[in-house]
């Protein structure tokens, strides 16, 4: 688990500077329920995408994340920082071959994939990861 | 602000407050009448009655319950961080008339729907117990506000028109009634037709089986007859033998009869039950059609289209029961209700496209089709790992049906002996024959399914086409082997083929719930040796009734299911999982 390595508050702190620094128009939604998320990313390992409790919604899309950016950007790293974590386990642990590429450039790969995966634009997630890898990887214990 | 258009739905709500009462006591009336309960015989028809009326009611406390709150928050109208949307809140309220104590506002910061939505709950107000409606508004739905004020203010609009309109509670009602009917109603009639088809073939299985079997067909005609006299002087004597009697006295076409009006009833009542619901939920349309222009009158038409265009979502087709209209209907309503250009356009459904958070493409995103660099090397795994696993599961499932049928049919071999019997079939050359088949049937299979799901894009379509394709192709070439025929080969074909399709559809399906690769493959298999089953059984039931001999799923059948499916998901994981592996490796090298 991500929460093993990397603690939660300097993850919300990370994600703070990130939506900053990315997602300016959100910044208001974040700073209401960014620790929330982190919350429930680090007590279940996913989010649930759990929806208004009505049936008499407005008829709108049913998750915020298709829209809201800064929701997609905190699973793809909370996401991103498991992979991370796993991999270097296991590479402790001589059950996977050892990696050529450095752990930033391991992490580089896996995040962006993340983040474009979760509709992120190609441009934000390449911003996003070239100025904070080096953030996260000296997060990592 | 429309002026007018808003008198107009002002004066318009003493009709909508009725049709709310008249969706209360239609939805109650649906679930009470004591025909709607009648799906199955006998007592189960009181049970399924009962049950109906007890799940409507509990879903109706749900709905109106305070647990409907939980996990939300009291909003505070003075905190800086909601001032905006507490304006806009305000601001509606003001001008549809509604004061501030009609309306209590919530937050719910964990929840990501982008929708606000309206509960109506028990508050205690001035020591009296009170209905209150209570706005919850979701962090999505603040954060798509911050950037989209217009057509937030004007969905804000249209759910208070709802609290104005006072229907809210008639739309707990509907709810719950759509919920039992699509969740208990349905099934249960499901499963009263299908009990209702098995009871009607055991019959004639039956009867036909044991005519066949004697020497002479008027021979087991006398027994009936002698067996039936006999009930007839035990029913006599007893008690509470009149019932068992009537019963008897029955003919086995009567019988029939009865099975069959079942399964019809089983289908009937939830049937109507579904029209009448349908006639329910059109008072629901008029009230979404009424606060929509409710909306449209206090904001601007153009913001309420905008909210449906760009962030409305279309619901498919099979939801009958849905609560909303559909979504081109709202919008071309509105366009016609405001004189407004476009609804051409609107019927064409055209909208911006979005993207799209977390949904997997089935099987196109597991074999990363979509990738022009990774594409060949996953999709030669995937060939790979079918016909492995294919090839493997046959190997051993063979073998493992052929000790079961041993341990059967034979009282001098022990259990550990016929084990090892059984791996006798590979001593001979049909064995090595049939596993030939299969190579070649999967490998078809899989290189077909790749081909169509990369030239057509349509998944489900490719994989009902290769899937039949290659167990055809399968069962050919094993039809032609000695002592195999065409017909035989044509059922294997049906137990086959229904596998397959349920162990991709599913494994597909769950990838785009998005479900792990694990836990979709589990589904997968599940669903598979289901399917498998069933075909086998319905095609052991029609060969039974053509022939007149006596086969049913037996557990070789059973055992064969369970070990093919399990052991193809096993390996099937096994190397994707592999080259999954491999895959990320390759990215590595190549960000490097």
């Amino acid at each position: 688990m991500a929460a093993e390595m990397i603690s939660k508050e300097a993850y919300v702190d990370l994600m703070a500077r990130a939506v900053r620094d990315q997602f300016p128009d959100e910044q208001r939604a974040f700073d209401i329920s960014g620790k929330h998320v982190a919350d429930q990313l680090y007590a279940t390992g996913s989010l649930s995408g759990r929806t208004a409790p009505g049936a008499d919604e407005f008829q709108f899309l049913e998750a915020a994340t298709q829209t809201v950016q800064f929701i997609a950007a905190m699973v793809a790293t909370f996401e991103a920082i498991r992979a991370l974590v796993e991999k270097l386990r296991k590479m402790k642990k001589g059950k996977a071959k050892k990696e050529e590429a450095t752990k930033e450039e391991l992490l580089e790969a896996l995040w962006s994939k993340q983040l474009q995966s979760a509709g992120i634009e190609p441009e934000k997630a390449r911003a996003l990861t070239s100025k904070f890898r080096s953030e996260i990887v000296a997060l990592v214990k | 602000m429309n002026d007018v258009a808003l008198e107009s739905w002002i004066e318009s709500i003493p009709t909508v407050k009725f049709r709310a009462r008249r969706v209360k006591l239609g939805i109650l009336l649906i679930f009470a009448f004591p025909l709607f309960g009648l799906y199955s015989q006998g007592i189960w028809s009181y049970v399924a009655y009962g049950l109906d009326l007890a799940l409507l009611l509990f879903l109706i406390h749900r709905r109106l319950s305070a647990s409907r709150l939980e996990g939300t928050e009291p909003l505070d109208r003075s905190d800086p961080a909601f001032r905006e949307i507490v304006e806009d809140v305000e601001d509606v309220q003001r001008k549809i008339g509604l004061s501030d104590q009609a309306i209590v506002l919530r937050v719910d910061k964990a929840g990501f729907s982008t929708s606000p939505s309206v509960q109506s709950v028990p508050r205690s107000h001035k020591s009296r117990v009170q209905i209150a409606a209570y706005m919850v508004l979701p962090i999505g739905f603040i954060a798509l506000h911050a950037k989209e004020r217009d057509a937030c203010r004007a969905v804000l609009a249209h759910e208070l028109a709802h609290v104005r309109q006072n229907d809210w509670q008639a739309w707990a009602f509907l709810s719950a009634g759509t919920s039992v009917w699509k969740w208990f109603t349905l099934p249960i009639a499901c499963l009263g037709v299908i009990l209702g088809i098995a009871m009607m073939m055991d019959l004639h299985v039956a009867d036909r089986m044991m005519a066949a079997q004697s020497e002479d067909a008027r021979d087991y005609a006398e027994m009936n007859l002698m067996a039936a006299e006999k009930s007839r002087e035990e029913a006599e004597q007893s008690p509470f033998g009149m019932n068992l009697l009537r019963k008897q006295e029955r003919t086995l076409d009567q019988q029939l009869w009865e099975i069959r009006a079942g399964a019809l009833q089983s289908f009937i009542a939830p049937l109507l039950q579904f029209l009448l619901l349908r006639i329910v939920l059109r008072s629901r349309s008029k009230s979404e059609r009424a606060a929509d222009q409710a909306a449209a009158a206090v904001t601007t038409p153009e913001d309420i289209l905008r909210a449906l265009e760009v962030f409305g979502t279309q619901r498919p087709w099979w939801a009958l029961l849905e609560a909303h209209p559909p979504l081109n209907k709202r919008i071309d309503d509105l366009r016609t209700a405001f004189k407004l250009p476009g609804t051409e356009q609107s019927r064409a459904g055209a909208r911006p496209a979005r993207r799209v958070f977390r949904v997997r493409r089935g099987l196109r995103s597991l074999l990363e089709l979509d990738t022009p660099t990774a594409s060949n090397s996953r999709s030669r795994i995937f060939v790979v790992a079918l016909v492995v696993s294919a090839v493997i599961a046959r190997m051993i499932s063979m073998p493992t049906m052929h000790w079961v049928t041993l341990m059967a049919n034979t009282e001098i071999m022990s259990s550990g002996e016929a084990f090892w019997n059984s791996f006798h079939v590979m001593g001979f050359p049909w064995f090595w024959l049939m596993i030939a088949t299969s190579l070649v049937g999967s490998l078809v299979l899989a290189v077909l399914l790749i081909v169509l799901i990369k030239r057509t894009g349509k998944e489900v379509i490719a994989i009902v086409v290769a899937t039949a394709i290659g167990c055809g192709v399968e069962v050919v070439l094993s039809s032609l082997l000695p002592e195999h025929s065409f017909e035989g080969a044509l059922g294997y074909w049906a137990s086959i083929f229904a596998a397959n399709v349920c162990f991709f559809g599913f494994l597909s399906t769950g990838l785009r719930w998005g479900l792990s690769f694990g836990r979709a493959l589990v589904v997968g298999t599940l669903v598979s040796a289901m399917g498998e089953l069933l075909a086998t059984s319905l095609d052991s039931q029609w060969w039974t009734l053509e022939s007149a001999e006596f086969t049913s799923l037996t557990e070789e059948d059973l055992l064969q299911a369970i070990v093919r499916s399990g052991l193809l998901a096993l390996i099937f994981t096994a190397l994707v999982r592999w080259s999954r592996a491999r895959g990320m490796k390759a990215a590595i090298a190549a960000t490097a």
